[in-house]
């Protein structure tokens, strides 16, 4: 089973993120759960959806405790809410952000993990530019797509059209694709799928 | 056909396969998409021959039940822990009349304290109504036990609540297999009332009944859910042979041939049992859980049967009885009537707290020690607590319990589970 | 037909009815074969209006829709003298859900009827003053905002009087009840209170909304055959004497 946590404020989309990443794995035959964990109903709180993969049924409810990747949609969240909690060394992190882990303050922290587990993408830039607003799940799907290769690009498009019909489908696919290259060639080389 | 879709919107899909004629809808978290959804596809046509009602209040929604149901059309709402409160004297008078409408609850805490996440307060509290409660594990259990619920409703004259855990089910996304029309037509037929407003042969429903004859009603009622004990294992039967799968039933048990510990639990919960107790059995524990997917009628027997041969069994439950402590346990104390073993309630999940696999393993573990109180209480912060209860006895005027817990408990936001 | 300004009565409606009048201007209740929806052997209180009342109205709706009327009932003396267990007096087909949901699930009904294609055939909801302006209002506001294909009967003895004489939102000022005792500086109903539900049924703009009382018999079948013949929500309300509450 591979768990995937996001973070994010209110608004941002965190939800839909883990939605249209369950999509693409089933889209890919495998199953999926994801599922939201609200804070209070309103916009700007931190929220927290999850996405657990795998290839067999799963049962359990509880939430992601213990991610094998984490998304941070909002980096004003670094220092305020217990991201990194129940991480191990070997996870991934994809962080919406145009600056630098050591930028962040975090650089540090990410020493015990993997440099190619790790991406900072400027998703919230790339979806102001292909879509016209900040709304950065889409494009961040695309970098975690890159750096863990739990998922194909092809799957994770999919699932962004079938979420947003039309224009705004097609424009935060094109987002999702500039993270995704962008991810890839901050590590480096493709990495094998799952 | 398989689709990976949120789950009220497979129970909507599920719903609307049963050719409801009318549906009347009045939004509260989290069975809303669920009536939403139902009330787009009237909208848009794809659901025809159904009139969708938006009423002023839950009360209004089950009475605009009533009376289309009484009028012969098959008939449906949804809701959950206030609103089924405020439904109350009509979901007691539904039953009461023998009316085969079927409800869906997102099971969601009653408050106060308010609260919109997910435990079972809402059904138990209407636990004794006169309704048939079904309670699911999965979103596909939530979508096929709609299905069955018109089936048994309309054959025993007799309200059916399907119980779907509020948000962990409710609006997760999962893998469902949507049955196709035909499918649902040769397993489901139309409504043929017992009882109807018919101008052609005039009838008087919901008469003053006296002490000469209202036990007999009652009781006839209380039959009815002897005669679901023996309905509902053979429509789940049905079901499987013609769809496919395993859904529905009175209980179900996982790993429980050698189990000395068995585990009893109601709804999404069984799912994180499930894989707890893998992990257990790997470890060389001897559990397995009893899941308990008809909780009206309650299963008296085949509890007795599933739980008999082991040392002791631990109800999890997620409602309180305030002042005495579990409902389920009662339940399942009566089945074991004779039968000398260890029982042990424990209360969880209470207003949404999350229930941990950790938290379950160490619970086995302490249950196979037999080191657990009779009634405990899953991952409680007794510190907390025990601060609420030192403020009180510091001063008279100690303020809102719940604000002060908030205040102590602090930033939540900052926090997994 | 026309109303008939009669300046005094003598003899009551019955007569009114059948000597003064040409056949063609009889009311419903003069004629021989009016339906008699509300039989006799009912367990009224002698002289109660509200058995009046109904009996008035739903023989008036029968004669306008041709027999094809349904009746809702909210929890009241209605409800509890027509339907005294295991008999009924009711001649049409009627239920009786709860206290305060009479216009919901008489909406209820006529959605049945309309989804089964039936809506020729026409729903009355019926409750005293308390079932309606108390207790049952906020579905009969529902309904009203809806416009749902009802007729709401309100028929008003100005108190709960089955229960035992209580103030309802209809009580008038200064009126003695059980809750609003004539003792003390300000004995019976307070002033200053009360609701106009005919008055709130318009501001809901509905198509059809009247008053009436068991003292005028035509004026009352008038009223109820003209709203038998409007699609929508429709609102009659009727003042009923209740021989015990008022004596």
């Amino acid at each position: 089973m591979f768990q995937v946590r996001i973070h994010g404020r209110g608004g941002q989309g965190v939800v839909t993120a883990a939605e249209m990443l369950s999509i693409a794995a089933f889209d890919e035959g495998r199953y999926a759960q994801a599922f939201p964990s609200f804070g209070s109903e309103r916009m700007g709180a931190p929220v927290m959806a999850f996405c657990r993969i795998d290839a067999k049924e799963i049962r359990t409810r509880e939430p992601v405790m213990q991610p094998d990747a984490l998304i941070i949609q909002d980096p004003t969240l670094l220092h305020q809410v217990d991201l990194f909690s129940g991480l191990p060394s070997s996870g991934y992190i994809i962080i919406n952000s145009s600056r630098s882990f050591d930028e962040l303050g975090i650089g540090e922290l990410l020493g015990k993990f993997a440099a190619d587990h790790l991406c900072a993408v400027a998703a919230s830039e790339l979806a102001m530019k292909f879509v016209g607003r900040p709304l950065p799940n889409a494009a961040l799907l695309g970098g975690f797509a890159a750096i863990s290769g739990q998922l194909r690009f092809d799957s994770v498009a999919k699932a962004i059209s079938q979420k947003f019909p039309g224009k705004v489908g097609a424009a935060n696919v094109a987002a999702a694709r500039a993270a995704y290259e962008l991810a890839l060639s901050s590590i480096g080389s493709p990495v094998a799928h799952a | 056909m398989l689709k990976q879709m949120e789950g009220s919107l497979a129970v909507a899909q599920a719903v609307a396969l049963c050719r409801p004629e009318v549906i009347c809808a009045y939004p509260i978290t989290p069975q809303t998409h669920i009536v939403e959804g139902l009330g787009e596809m009237v909208k848009d046509g794809e659901l025809t021959n159904c009139e969708f009602i938006n009423v002023e209040s839950e009360f209004a929604a089950l009475s605009v039940a009533i009376g289309a149901s009484a009028a012969g059309a098959r008939s449906y709402t949804a809701t959950a822990s206030q609103g089924i409160l405020f439904m109350a004297e009509a979901v007691y008078n539904a039953a009461g009349l023998g009316l085969p409408i079927v409800m869906t609850i997102g099971n969601r805490a009653i408050g106060a304290p308010i609260n919109i996440w997910n435990d079972h307060s809402d059904s138990m509290a209407l636990r004794d109504a006169g309704w048939i409660q079904l309670f699911a594990e999965t979103n596909q259990e939530a979508a096929d036990l709609h299905i069955q619920a018109f089936r048994l409703a309309e054959e025993l004259s007799c309200p059916v609540m399907v119980c779907v855990d509020g948000f962990i089910l409710t609006h997760a996304y999962d893998r469902v297999d949507i049955p196709d029309q035909a499918q649902v037509d040769a397993y489901l037929p139309p409504f043929e009332p017992v009882q109807v407003l018919d101008c052609k042969d005039p009838v008087s429903i919901g008469a003053m009944v006296g002490p000469e004859a209202f036990f007999e009603v009652r009781y006839l009622q209380h039959h009815k859910q002897d005669r679901a004990l023996d309905r509902i294992p053979q429509l789940a039967a049905e079901f499987k042979a013609q769809f496919g799968r395993d859904s529905g039933g009175l209980i179900r048990s996982y790993r429980c041939d050698d189990a000395e510990t068995i585990v009893v639990a109601l709804g999404s919960l069984v799912g994180t049992v499930k894989d707890a107790v893998d992990e257990a059995r790997a470890a060389g524990s001897q559990i397995g859980v009893v899941s308990i997917c008809s909780f009206r009628p309650f299963p008296l027997k085949q509890v007795r049967a599933a739980l008999q041969s082991a040392k002791r069994v631990v109800v999890l439950e997620k409602c309180l009885a305030v002042g005495i402590g579990g409902i389920v346990s009662d339940g399942v104390r009566k089945s074991l009537s004779g039968i000398q073993l260890k029982g042990y309630t424990v209360i969880a999940g209470l207003g949404g707290r999350p229930i941990t696999k950790r938290s379950l393993l160490d619970l086995f573990a302490s249950a196979a020690r037999d080191e657990l109180q009779e009634l405990n209480f899953l991952d409680l912060n007794w510190d907390v607590v025990h601060r609420e209860l030192e403020r009180g006895r510091q001063q008279r005027r100690a303020g809102p319990t719940a604000e002060n817990i908030l205040r102590d408990v602090g930033v939540t936001g900052a926090r997994v589970a | 037909m026309a109303f008939q300004p009669v300046k005094f009565y003598q003899t009551g409606t019955f007569t009114v009815g059948n000597r003064l009048l040409a056949d063609s201007e009889r009311t419903v209740q003069a004629n021989m074969r009016r339906t008699n929806s509300l039989n006799s052997g009912h367990r009224a209180c002698q002289g109660c209006g509200e058995a009046l009342g109904a009996r008035y109205a739903i023989d008036a709706a029968m004669q306008a829709t041709g027999n094809q009327v349904m009746a809702v009932n909210a929890t009241g003396c209605l409800e509890v003298f027509s339907t005294p267990y295991p008999e009924t007096s009711w001649q049409i087909p009627w239920m009786h859900s709860l206290f305060g949901n009479a216009a919901a699930v008489a909406s209820g009904v006529a959605a049945a009827l309309r989804v089964k294609g039936r809506s020729s055939v026409k729903v009355i909801a019926q409750g005293g003053d308390g079932g309606t302006t108390d207790i049952g209002f906020g579905c009969l506001s529902g309904m009203f905002e809806r416009n749902d294909d009802v007729l709401y009967i309100c028929y008003d003895n100005e108190a709960y009087m089955n229960t035992g004489v209580q103030r309802s939102s209809a009580t008038p000022p200064a009126a003695r009840t059980a809750t609003t005792m004539a003792v003390g500086p300000h004995p019976g109903n307070v002033f200053g209170t009360g609701k106009n539900l005919p008055l709130i049924a318009m501001a809901h703009h509905i198509p059809y909304v009247a008053t009436a009382s068991v003292a005028n018999l035509h004026d009352l079948e008038v009223k109820v055959m003209r709203a038998m013949g409007i699609e929508g929500a429709r609102y009659i309300h009727i003042h009923v004497p209740c021989p015990l509450g008022w004596g």
